[in-house]
């Protein structure tokens, strides 16, 4: 597990005082480890070898981290129906990396018939009789028959049974179901314990590594993505932007015909988001120390102090206000020109050489 | 893993358990079927996680080892061979080799530890049981099974070992058989069990096979969370029905005292006429019993239909019309071995209960059915 | 490894156990008492009241051997199977998964049938607002001629999603949520019997957070020992519930009094690292800022619900801060509550916010600024008399003031030349609003003029505004937006009066066309510095008012 000391430790203490509740529910923003943990936890509880970890060398832990153990039920959203095949490629990606989601679990739900299933499961006995797990990943995309149908079984569960469901919208689940769990809340991961996984597991130069996890805002699955997606190259587009924002009203348009014909819209909103950062970072160069430990674009620290000298006082507030409108319209599906060219005056109106 | 056998030979040990194999899953690994080799005894096990088969047969070992591969596959290869020798190795790389006389198939396998694994202690409660007299206990009580997955207890069979009695108890709220063999003997062994329907039919198909003789022994025992039945080179593991059986015993009442005999297939086939004009969703019947007869009619209110027959019978006691659901009817008539059977009732709105005329030696069953409101 | 949850070892067996909801047990039991039991009961309220509970203590009491009885045994068969939810006769449903029509018509099927031991067929329906209408329409024959000893016990929270021909057929009982104090001491007896020390801080807050449902309150309580252990304090509850250590808010507070913007980077830091949730923090500081708020108005902290030492260190606290400040700092907290949830960056949000909260010097100077406008104008006032006699005796001021081309100055001008004491006065409006903060608030006027006329919004919404003439406001819009103006100086008193509730001045309204300062404000800023060093001249308190503003001669 990356981060997420606090809940281990939580976990961990209970487990060791043997009172592990029936029904648990973990909530915090995506990619910070909610199935990784419940896997985990999965692992922990059937185990037999280890009095309170798993061993991660037998054959339950292992069936487990395949989700192939038969007393171990893994229930996740997604669209419509879905074939078999398609099923056991989700669970798959799940085995790959539980940080990480595969594409059909984009906006979906969970249905009765899957929950329908799980009671009909439940009714039975455990296969192997070490207890059973139930992880509900995404609970709150339950549809509001599914939640409902699960409150029974969530309050009364057969004795060795747990049900863990992990939730990064906790607020949109019914009360009757939080009410019948107890909550563990995760945080987002702290940059340098991602930093850290990014050298250890996927081995990233230190420096990059630093770099990616700060931009990854705390969830490791976003920090992945980065590794795929040529930041540097990304950072470089950005201070490009901003170049020719700042120069005149011909090259601000072409940079934004540019980026607008050129960029998906996820991309674009990818750059706002990076520009934002960099705001952030005249803000803590300017504000705080000049070396303060969470200055994202550390390596490009030169620009960043001749960007900060060459303007009046930078009102990053109005700045980053605009620049997150902005992302909130792309989001809303107003014309992306329109958008990002009124980004672009408005930012120019704000940025005015000393 | 090196050994041989012949098409035939291993072909008959796979069907037993290819049936239990489900052919679409999201565990890859069920789709497989586990060989386990031990000296000359190779063991087939197949299972689709809430039942288990397995299967021994005698084969020419070379080398103990394990593996497994896609049980299609295996079965579809199997099937187009005529009967010839066959030697199985597994190679180094993971692969299954067959070779005939004419050639060599290769299976991709995947190891054992992938495979659900199935704990089967020697508990202390293993006990032997007349293969024909399970079959009977099974085929006696699982059609009074529910179906209705709002009691998921009622939807299995409820096995009651006492130290010299064998039960057998299945109902659905309305109706309930109770089967009990009195020779059983098991010393200090007491326990109970919901097995799902879906493992029994499998062991009434396996018991009915040629290599099960009459009067073999099944071996049975109860685990926490399984119960195991033996054969003679199969057994059958199943997981059983959590929760408690509700207390059946308080259903059957003990003070109904008006006897009625009837022909079983006079009833059974008056009923079944009368009950074609039944309403379709209700099955009501109304049974007026009176001296020396019953009188059996239906009226289908929605299509104007009309249903009346007599037949005779021995009752002696006070007239009374009481509305049953001919379904439950038929299928406890069905399962009735004796010529006559007897009811005994009290009144319109209790349970009816219904014996043989006579009972098996050392066997005791048992039927119940509840009546309907008539009055409406 | 398996144990099992207070609210399940504590679900109450008997009415006498229940906690709370005595109206509705009242009534069920003389309902019992006098044999007067209707077919169909509806139990609506909130999540963990005791719906189901009571329910199933209401069929145990008509279902028991000894029964129908107020005090069923929980010894006879029936009682026990109830309690094992194993009953033949006692059926629990629940209506999310068996919401469909086929459900229901395959449960009045079995309605059929007599009951099989007990004395009524009782089917509890949890969830019952799940069912779909023609579920519920399948129902309604049901309910319309019930079955003789067939009874139903519908449990929902969500009544209003319930047909009301239903509700009509049902006997209702609304169960109200437990108040903290049931619910403080039964989680007290639980400790108790479960050995668990507990404090009353604890207890509290757990009581608050369950906000009225037992079963919440005692997951909590269960959370706490699984999480924390057996001796639970308030301290332990708060880290557990994720509520932040008041601490936090004292340091933040300190930070903005010493404006020490390092700091404020990792104090924030320090609540990333702690996994503080931000909302929390935010409402949490909210809740701080007011605290001293209302040490500061009040200039007591008996107002305040904390304990001494806190209600001390408020009121210390207070002396920091004047009002405005507190009041601006509430301000900027609130709006980022509210902002960071769509936020892509919450912790830049959170930044930007700490680090504005920092810089609010301007505001500290306002009552300076006020006392010495207020000294100002009597020194205007006592100036009075000898200015009088200079007042006629400046020509270029005469000439200007008939000047047509620029009516508004011409205002700005009659009314100083006519009267000092007018002077002073338009003195003190000019003073008391800039560019700047009309600037500021501009959005918000416009958001005021579009609540009046909305059309008139959007026209605002091409102009900005440019600079100020006196009292003359000028918006300036581009350079083909004739149509706008014509229409913006339409509605020109309405725009005033609206300004005027905004900004607490009066100003006039002018349009230009084009961004740039037009020709005629660069005469105008010729004109008034000519004409304000002449004042000076005239008027020595000017110069004073230029050095206590800081101030330079702009126009």
């Amino acid at each position: 597990m990356i981060g997420q000391d606090k809940v281990k430790e939580i976990l961990l203490r209970t487990l060791s005082r043997k009172r592990i509740p029936h029904a648990l529910l973990f909530h915090g923003p995506k990619g910070v480890g909610k199935e990784a943990m419940a896997l985990e936890l999965a692992r922990a509880f059937i185990c037999q070898e280890d009095e309170l970890y798993a061993c991660n060398q037998c054959s339950d832990c292992h069936r487990i981290a395949h989700l192939t153990h038969p007393d171990v039920y893994f229930i996740f959203p997604f669209t419509g129906k879905i074939t078999v095949d398609e099923e056991k490629a989700i669970l798959k990606s799940v085995v790959d990396n539980p940080y990480m989601r595969s594409n059909p679990w984009a906006t979906p739900s969970i249905s009765i018939e899957q929950i329908r299933q799980l009671k009909k499961e439940s009714s039975l006995s455990t296969f192997e009789n070490k207890g059973r797990v139930v992880i509900i990943a995404e609970a709150h995309l339950m549809t509001p028959e599914a939640a409902n149908s699960l409150l029974k079984l969530l309050e009364e569960p057969p004795s060795k049974m747990y049900l863990i469901l992990t939730s990064s919208n906790h607020m949109a689940l019914l009360p009757t179901i939080i009410s019948r769990c107890q909550c563990l809340r995760f945080d987002p991961i702290e940059w340098r314990d991602i930093a850290a996984a990014l050298t250890q597991r996927a081995s990233v130069e230190e420096s990059q590594a630093n770099i990616i996890a700060k931009i990854s805002s705390g969830s490791y699955r976003r920090a992945i993505e980065l590794l795929d997606e040529d930041i540097d190259n990304k950072r470089t587009k950005v201070l490009d932007l901003l170049r020719a924002i700042i120069k005149n009203d011909f090259e601000r348009l072409l940079a934004m015909e540019e980026l607008v014909k050129s960029e998906e819209k996820n991309e674009i909103k990818e750059l706002l988001n990076l520009l934002l950062l960099w705001f952030r970072d005249a803000l803590i160069y300017i504000e705080g120390e000049a070396n303060n430990s969470t200055i994202i674009n550390i390596d490009q620290i030169d620009i960043l102090d001749k960007f900060c000298h060459s303007f009046e006082t930078l009102d990053v507030k109005r700045i980053t206000d605009e620049i997150e409108t902005a992302i909130q319209l792309i989001d809303r599906n107003v014309y992306i020109n329109l958008i990002i060219l009124n980004l672009f005056y408005r930012l120019k109106h704000n940025l005015r050489r000393k | 893993m090196d050994f041989t056998t012949s098409k035939n030979d291993f072909y008959k040990g796979l069907q037993k358990v290819i049936g239990v194999i489900p052919s679409k899953t999201t565990i890859p690994i069920l789709e497989n079927i586990l060989l386990e080799l031990n000296e000359n005894t190779l063991q087939l096990t197949g299972t689709d996680l809430e039942i288990c088969v397995s299967t021994e047969l005698k084969v020419n070992g070379v080398q103990n080892g394990s593996c497994t591969v896609p049980a299609k596959s295996l079965n579809d290869i199997l099937r187009e061979l005529p009967d010839v020798p066959l030697k199985l190795t597994l190679d180094e790389e993971g692969k299954l080799h067959l070779k005939t006389e004419k050639g060599f198939y290769k299976l991709m396998s995947q190891p054992k530890e992938e495979f659900p694994s199935i704990v089967v202690e020697e508990s202390e409660g293993d006990m032997e049981i007349d293969n024909n007299f399970l079959s009977r206990m099974i085929d006696k009580t699982v059609f009074a099974v529910s179906h209705d997955e709002l009691r998921p207890t009622l939807m299995g069979v409820y096995f009651q070992l006492n130290e010299n009695e064998f039960r057998c108890v299945a109902t659905d709220g309305h109706r309930l058989v109770r089967i009990a063999n009195t020779a059983f003997r098991a010393s200090e062994f007491q326990k109970s069990v919901i097995v799902p329907t879906k493992a029994l039919n499998l062991i009434s198909k396996n018991l009915e096979s040629p290599s099960e003789k009459e009067d073999s022994k099944v071996k049975f025992s109860i685990g926490e969370n399984h119960v195991i039945f033996r054969m003679t080179d199969t057994y059958v593991y199943s997981k059983v029905i959590e929760g408690q059986y509700p207390k059946y015993e308080n259903v059957i009442p003990n003070n109904n005292d008006k006897k009625l005999v009837v022909n079983k297939d006079e009833l059974a086939s008056s009923v079944k006429r009368v009950s074609i004009f039944s309403n379709i969703i209700t099955h009501q019947i109304k049974c007026s019993v009176e001296e020396n007869s019953v009188r059996i009619s239906s009226e289908d209110i929605e299509y104007g239909g009309e249903g009346n027959e007599v037949i005779s019978a021995k009752y002696n006691d006070e007239p009374l019309d009481i509305g049953y659901n001919a379904n439950y009817i038929l299928d406890m008539l069905k399962h009735m071995d004796t010529e006559e059977i007897q009811f005994l009732l009290k009144d319109s709105v209790s349970a009816a209960i219904i014996y043989p005329i006579a009972q098996r030696p050392n066997e005791d069953l048992m039927m119940l059915i509840m009546p309907i409101r008539l009055n409406d | 490894m398996s144990y099992l949850v207070l609210a399940r070892k504590f679900r109450p067996m008997t009415f006498d156990e229940v906690i709370d909801q005595k109206h509705v047990i009242v009534t069920l039991q003389n309902a019992i008492k006098s044999e007067r039991l209707a077919n169909a009961y509806l139990f609506a309220g909130p999540r963990g009241v005791g719906k189901t509970t009571i329910a199933r203590i209401f069929a145990k009491a008509i279902n028991c051997a000894k029964g129908p009885t107020i005090t069923p045994c929980n010894q006879c068969s029936s009682c026990i199977e109830i309690n094992q939810s194993r009953n033949i006769d006692v059926l629990e449903i629940d209506g999310a998964s068996n919401n469909g029509v086929d459900h229901v018509r395959n449960l009045r099927e079995k309605l059929k049938y007599v009951p099989s031991h007990g004395k009524y067929k009782i089917y509890i329906i949890d969830e019952v607002h799940m069912l779909t209408d023609s579920a519920f329409n399948a129902l309604l024959k049901t309910l319309e001629e019930p079955p003789p000893n067939v009874m139903f016990i519908f449990a929902t929270t969500e009544p209003n999603k319930i047909l009301p021909t239903i509700l009509s057929r049902c006997q209702r009982f609304d169960f109200k949520r437990i108040s903290q104090t049931e619910i403080i001491n039964h989680l007290r007896y639980i400790a108790t019997q479960e050995s668990i020390t507990i404090d009353e801080d604890a207890l509290h807050l757990i009581a608050r957070k369950a906000d009225g449902s037992m079963r919440d309150g005692q997951s909590l309580l269960d959370q706490a020992v699984s999480f924390t252990g057996d001796e639970i304090t308030g301290k332990s509850i708060a880290n557990l519930l994720g509520i932040i250590d008041n601490e936090i808010f004292f340091r933040a507070t300190d930070i903005i009094k010493k404006r020490d913007q390092n700091e404020a980077l990792n104090l924030i830091d320090d609540i990333f690292v702690n996994g503080f949730d931000l909302n929390e923090f935010l409402s949490g500081l909210n809740e701080h800022l007011r605290n001293i708020l209302i040490a500061k108005v009040t200039g007591s902290a008996d107002n305040l619900y904390t304990t001494d030492a806190y209600a001390k260190r408020y009121l210390a606290c207070s002396s920091d801060f004047s009002e405005n400040d507190l009041l601006r700092l509430i301000k900027i907290a609130s709006d980022t509550e509210i902002n960071i949830k769509r936020s892509a960056n919450p912790r830049l949000k959170l930044e930007i916010a700490l680090l504005n909260m920092l810089r609010l010097d301007n505001s500290k100077r306002v009552d300076d600024l006020l006392d010495g406008i207020h000294e100002l104008k009597n020194q205007l006032m006592a100036s009075n008399i000898t200015s009088a006699a200079t007042t006629t005796s400046s020509p270029d001021v005469e000439k200007k003031k008939v000047s047509p081309t620029d009516p508004s100055a011409g205002s700005v001008i009659t009314a100083i030349g006519t009267s000092d004491d007018e002077a002073g006065q338009n003195i003190q409006d000019v003073a008391e609003i800039d560019i700047v903060e009309i600037k500021e608030k501009w959005h918000q006027f416009v958001d005021d003029v579009k609540k009046n006329k909305i059309a008139l919004g959007s026209f605002l919404n091409e102009g900005e505004p440019s600079y100020l003439e006196g009292d003359t406001l000028v918006i300036s819009f581009g350079s083909r937006n004739g149509f706008h103006i014509k229409s913006v100086m339409k509605y020109a008193p309405l725009l005033e009066t609206i300004l005027y509730k905004l900004f607490n001045v009066h100003l006039h309204l002018k349009c230009i066309k084009g961004n740039a300062p037009s020709t005629d404000s660069r005469v105008m800023a010729n004109y008034s510095e000519n004409y304000l060093s002449q004042l000076t001249n005239r008027i020595p308190q000017i110069k004073t008012i230029l050095e206590v503003f800081d101030g330079e001669l702009v126009r």
